[in-house]
């Protein structure tokens, strides 16, 4: 095992440099961002601690917050602890910020960033279902150039994403939640601090006169990776979100995970609440909606 | 001697050790490890149930930088038990220092000392080991089960008091006694209960992990530093095991890392003992957190049966406890754990006809030990759960059934003079109970006027409020012993030399503030040293919920001798018969006014001047009761019903402890053991694979309640005086760790009327009651 204190560690000041790094067998290592996922990787034998590594922290490339047209661009070295503090994220993507602020605990979320969040692709990981349901992009990055690929599409399956060995994440390009819908993310874990999801889902949903008009269900630590609820999402387009409508979403919910057990809970719990979840999003919606219209 | 009128207790001094803490200063085991140690890792059996066939240490003791490994063909064959304890102990002789067999996972094979920590582990990979797989048994009912597989097949386990031990059957100790009638009382009840209720493992998880430190000193005697409880049980446990004299050995325990009774055990000083007399080197051994976990000691995991009557005007007929404790590998405080789920906890309310049968078994699962609480938190979480349930088939509110049954001044319980340690206990009548005070102001605080029947409740989110009343002990009479020597300095201080064991909790400050009232000087008078096998008294140690009650005695005695020959001196200064003068002020003053000698005159007059000697004394204490404190706690949550998780919202825990010695630290401790107890029915859980392997031993899995999610917490010291106890004073600090669980556990029923019958009361738990129990939502 290669101990911490001897390893190489490059610390490339642009992403132009990063991405030379990356470019060769010779020169790659693992990149390494907060390195809150790493480090507790390598330290617990978990992975094998790598010869180098390739320090993330001196890009600038991968930093911001920004609000274009329609969209909020999020460098990928941003911390949790940016996003959860971020006026725009908090606005405009407020499922996020949510998510954000579930995160470990306050000292993770200052070292822990969205890039190592996704790049990690553990089913367990809290921005997955936050940001799946924005309908957003990722864009990678090699010496070649760029790429965007749907977010949908870049988590593959269990611990794997639509990444090559010589890209980085570069940022996230997420479409705001528009005018007249309504963002929620909600985890559960033993604690509130300081514990891996047992399950979490994120919604964005409109409604107006008691009619669904569009709406984006995701899940997490239900199935090998973060899913979209496609297909309850158009059952539940135009429908009228009363208790039927409701009963039936929680049953197709149901239907739709594919939980285990494991060490923080039980495939039936997890399945359980998976409806639940969907039944709380739905209940608040629908009450918030209609208090309004009163 | 009932005087309130305290100068230095039941004030809240500084914690005299608060300061050096604070400021980072040597303290604790490892900060006094030299430079050239030794460290020791051990390789753990990976297996439940196995007979080692052999094994093979050559390649790893050839390796450069060890200096040694031990295992069973290289050690001597010493039965002992583990447990930190009175002599003989109550618990079996069923432990080797390496044996032939391994009994749980985490039990030792073999050990390794090198000159760093990880050429220790790079050895510890080179011993090669063959098994036999056993049969584990890994449940109660396994164990119980005709042609069980025998966990101690070994011919020269025993068990040093007369008592039941039939390891040929997995059974470790039975205990029971009856009272009365029971079944006379049970027919004579309006309303019958019976119900089952487990109570799971859980560790103790104190910050510092075990760990101690052996040296050889200029004069060939081993020094051991411990991170202890029980620093004489150590060094008698140590001379039995490693066979050299007791006068060959000194135990010193400096500031401990948090221990609640996981280091009240005897679980590294024999090996690296052994180490250092073969090496004369420094050898030093600590835990990992998965060690902590697997090999370090557990809650007893207990399942009870609990059966009772009760009349339609409150009165209880009938109170049975059926228990089998689950011991795991190891007996240790097998027998005393399980008994004090009966002497603990049935005196507390009156009942004229009592069962209680238990049974200790053996399992190959972790090994159980003593846990603050030590079985009456587990056997409170049924009994009072099951008052609940009585109060509501009789109408009759939670609190107005306690006040009606509870024991109050002047009264007994047969249950005292059945249940010891070991042996019958001792009958008492209890002379101080705060118990009625508690109910009613913990009542006023959670504002119990809001109680309503779960029934009543809607929505997703329910609210429910649940309460539970508690009792412990103050030491084990006629049993434990503690002791304190006092001498004075030139200047009018005083150094205080006590056996007893600061484990954190601030003994050394509470005893120096008892000696100081007794002497009449303040705090800053007191040169306070602790827990040196060489250099203070002795005393059991740490545990029992004794050090304030006992040791605080033999300290208060200790200190009156001593003022006893400093109003001799003096008088005879002032040329005054003893009988006119008095002290105040750190000062010897002729009642007439006549005259006056201070503290530091009739120290240097001692020493120095005339009839030269030095004033000193010393004193020792054996109790003949064990006052329980009272405790009344009372918890407000709310239940989601869509995830079934349980919210805490506000906790209030009253005590009376007596006299508060430091009613800070009697905070501190109440505060404390809640938490410590709400983490044991929330979210602290062990989990295993079908192998008996513990599968979350990390501090990321095994999950410790949070401060995030810390209810508003009220505690109320409520005052009685104990005349036997110091100053008034009786314990404080077990008891608060016994009211999470039924509180809680009652609060749930009344928020949803689920019954929890087993805890955590994680999410998953409550929702499989929910569904278990017929929860139906109702908007
Ligand atoms: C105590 C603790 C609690 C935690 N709690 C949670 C929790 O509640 N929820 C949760 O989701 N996670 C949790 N985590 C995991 C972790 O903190 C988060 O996943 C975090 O967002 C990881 O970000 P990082 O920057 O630290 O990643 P790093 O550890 O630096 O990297 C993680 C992975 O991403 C890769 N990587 C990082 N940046 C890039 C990039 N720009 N391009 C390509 N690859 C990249 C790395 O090579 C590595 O494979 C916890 C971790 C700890 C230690």
């Amino acid at each position: 095992m290669t101990r911490l204190d001897t390893m190489d560690c490059e610390f490339p000041e642009t992403l132009a440099d990063a991405l030379e790094l990356m470019a060769d067998d010779t020169t790659r290592g693992v990149p390494l961002s907060g390195g809150t996922d790493l480090m507790v990787q390598w330290a617990g034998g978990v992975v094998a601690a790598p010869q180098r590594v390739i320090s993330l922290a001196g890009l600038p490339e991968l930093k911001g917050i920004t609000l274009k047209d329609q969209c909020v661009v999020v460098g990928a070295g941003t911390t949790h602890a940016e996003l959860r503090a971020s006026e725009v994220i908090q606005a405009r993507l407020p499922a996020l910020a949510a998510a954000a602020a579930t995160v470990g605990a306050q000292q993770i979320q200052a070292r822990g960033t969205i890039g190592g969040n996704v790049a990690n692709a553990s089913p367990a990981g809290d921005l997955a279902p936050a940001l799946v349901i924005t309908g957003g992009a990722v864009v990678v990055a090699g010496v070649h150039g760029e790429r965007r690929v749907n977010l949908t599409d870049f988590f593959k399956g269990y611990r794997s994403i639509d990444l090559r060995a010589d890209e980085l994440i570069v940022r996230f390009e997420l479409p705001v939640n528009p005018d007249g819908s309504r963002e929620m993310f909600r985890k559960i874990g033993t604690r509130s601090a300081q514990a891996i999801s047992k399950i979490m889902a994120a919604c964005r949903i409109r409604i107006e006169d008691r009619t669904i008009r569009s709406v984006a269900l995701a899940v997490g630590s239900v199935a090998p990776t973060v899913i979209r609820l496609t297909e309850l999402e158009a059952w539940l387009t135009g429908r009228v979100c009363d208790e039927d409508t409701i009963a039936e979403a929680v049953r197709r919910t149901v239907s739709a995970v594919s939980p285990i057990d494991d060490i923080r809970s039980t495939a039936a719990y997890r399945e359980w609440v998976s409806g639940s979840m969907i039944r709380g999003f739905l209940d608040a919606f629908f009450n918030a909606e209609a208090r309004e219209r009163r | 001697m009932q005087t309130k009128d305290f100068k230095v207790v039941n004030k809240s001094v500084t914690k005299i050790d608060a300061m050096s803490l604070a400021l980072g200063k040597p303290s604790y085991v490892a900060d006094f490890k030299p430079e050239d140690t030794l460290y020791v890792k051990m390789l753990w059996s990976p297996h439940a149930h196995a007979r080692i066939t052999s094994i093979d240490i050559s390649a790893a003791e050839k390796m450069p930088g060890v200096a040694g490994v031990l295992y069973h063909g290289n050690v001597p064959r010493v039965p002992h038990c583990t447990a930190g304890q009175g002599y003989p102990e109550p618990s079996p002789y069923d432990t080797f220092m390496f044996d032939t067999k391994v009994r749980y996972v985490g039990d030792r094979v073999a050990a390794v000392a090198a000159e760093s920590p990880e050429i220790a582990e790079a050895a510890v990979k080179a011993i090669k080991v063959e098994y036999e797989l056993l049969e584990p048994v890994l449940s109660i009912d396994a164990a119980l089960k005709e042609g069980a597989p025998i966990i101690h097949d070994e011919p020269d386990c025993s068990i040093p008091i007369p008592v039941p031990y039939e390891p040929e059957k997995n059974i470790v100790a039975r205990l029971g006694m009856e009272a009365g009638d029971f079944d006379a009382g049970m027919a004579a009840a309006d309303f019958t209960f019976d119900h089952d209720y487990e109570t799971p493992y859980a560790q103790h998880c104190p910050m510092e992990t075990y760990v101690a430190m052996a040296q050889m000193d200029a004069r060939d005697r081993l020094v051991i530093t411990s991170s202890t409880q029980v620093p004489f049980h150590t060094r008698r446990l140590l001379a039995l095991t490693l066979q050299i004299p007791v006068r060959r050995i000194r135990v010193i325990k400096p500031r401990i890392g948090g221990a609640f009774g996981s280091k009240q055990e005897f679980l590294l000083e024999d090996v690296i003992g052994m180490f250092a007399l073969r090496t004369r080197r420094t050898v030093f051994w600590q835990f990992d957190r998965q060690e902590n976990f697997r090999t370090g000691r557990t809650r007893h995991p207990i399942r009870f049966r609990i059966r009772s009557g009760v009349k339609k005007d409150g009165a209880i007929t009938a109170m049975g406890m059926d228990a089998v404790s689950n011991t795991g590998a190891y007996g240790g405080h097998g027998l005393t754990v399980i008994g004090c789920c009966g002497s603990k906890v049935l005196p507390l309310y009156h009942c004229d006809n009592i069962h209680f049968d238990t049974k200790v078994v053996y399992t190959n699962l972790p090994v159980g030990g003593a846990y603050r609480g030590f079985g009456a938190t587990q056997a409170f979480f049924a009994v009072e759960q099951q008052m609940d349930m009585m109060a509501e088939a009789i109408g009759m509110d939670p609190i107005a059934f306690r006040q009606r049954n509870h024991i109050k001044v002047g009264e007994s319980s047969p249950v005292f003079a059945a249940l010891g340690e070991g042996k019958e206990g001792v009958p008492m009548t209890i002379g101080s109970c705060g118990l009625g005070e508690c109910i009613t102001q913990g009542a006023d605080a959670i504002d119990w006027s809001r109680y309503t029947p779960h029934t009543e409740k809607t929505g997703r989110y329910r609210r429910g409020l649940g309460m539970c009343c508690l009792m412990q002990g103050s030491s084990v009479p006629l049993i434990d012993m503690g002791s304190a020597h006092i001498k004075m300095n030139d200047d009018g201080s005083f150094n205080l030399h006590i056996g007893a064991t600061d484990l954190g909790t601030g003994s050394d400050t509470i005893l120096g503030q008892i000696a100081a009232e007794q002497l009449g000087v303040g705090i800053d008078k007191m040169i306070v040293y602790s827990s040196d096998t060489d250099m203070t008294p002795f005393d059991v140690g740490a545990y029992a919920s004794s050090t304030t009650y006992l040791s605080g005695e033999a300290t208060r005695k200790a200190a009156e001798k001593v003022f006893n020959q400093i109003c001799q001196v003096g008088a005879e200064m002032l040329d005054l018969p003893v009988e006119e003068v008095v002290s105040e002020d750190e000062e010897i003053r002729a009642k007439d006014g006549s005259g006056s000698v201070s503290y530091a005159d009739i120290a240097l007059y001692s020493l120095y001047e005339k009839n030269q000697f030095q004033i000193q004394d010393t004193a020792s204490h054996i109790t003949h009761k064990s006052p329980p404190p009272f405790a009344a706690h009372f918890v407000e949550i709310e239940v989601d019903t869509f995830t079934g998780h349980v919210k805490l919202l506000k906790y209030v825990a009253t005590v009376d402890c007596g006299t508060a010695i430091n009613p800070k630290l009697a905070e501190g401790q109440t505060e404390g053991g809640v938490m410590n107890g709400i983490s044991y029915a929330l979210t602290e859980e062990y989990l295993f694979d079908e192998k008996g392997k513990m599968t979350n031993a990390s501090l990321q899995h095994y999950h410790i309640f949070s401060l995030r999610d810390k209810p508003e917490m009220k505690t109320i010291l409520v005052p009685s005086y104990e005349d036997t106890g110091p100053f008034g004073a009786k314990s404080v600090s077990e008891i608060c760790i016994n009211g999470a669980a039924p509180a809680i556990g009652n609060a749930i029923y009344n928020a949803i009327g689920v019954r929890m019958y087993s805890f955590p009361f994680t999410r998953e738990r409550v929702w499989n009651a929910m569904r278990e129990q017929g929860f139906a939502r109702k908007s």
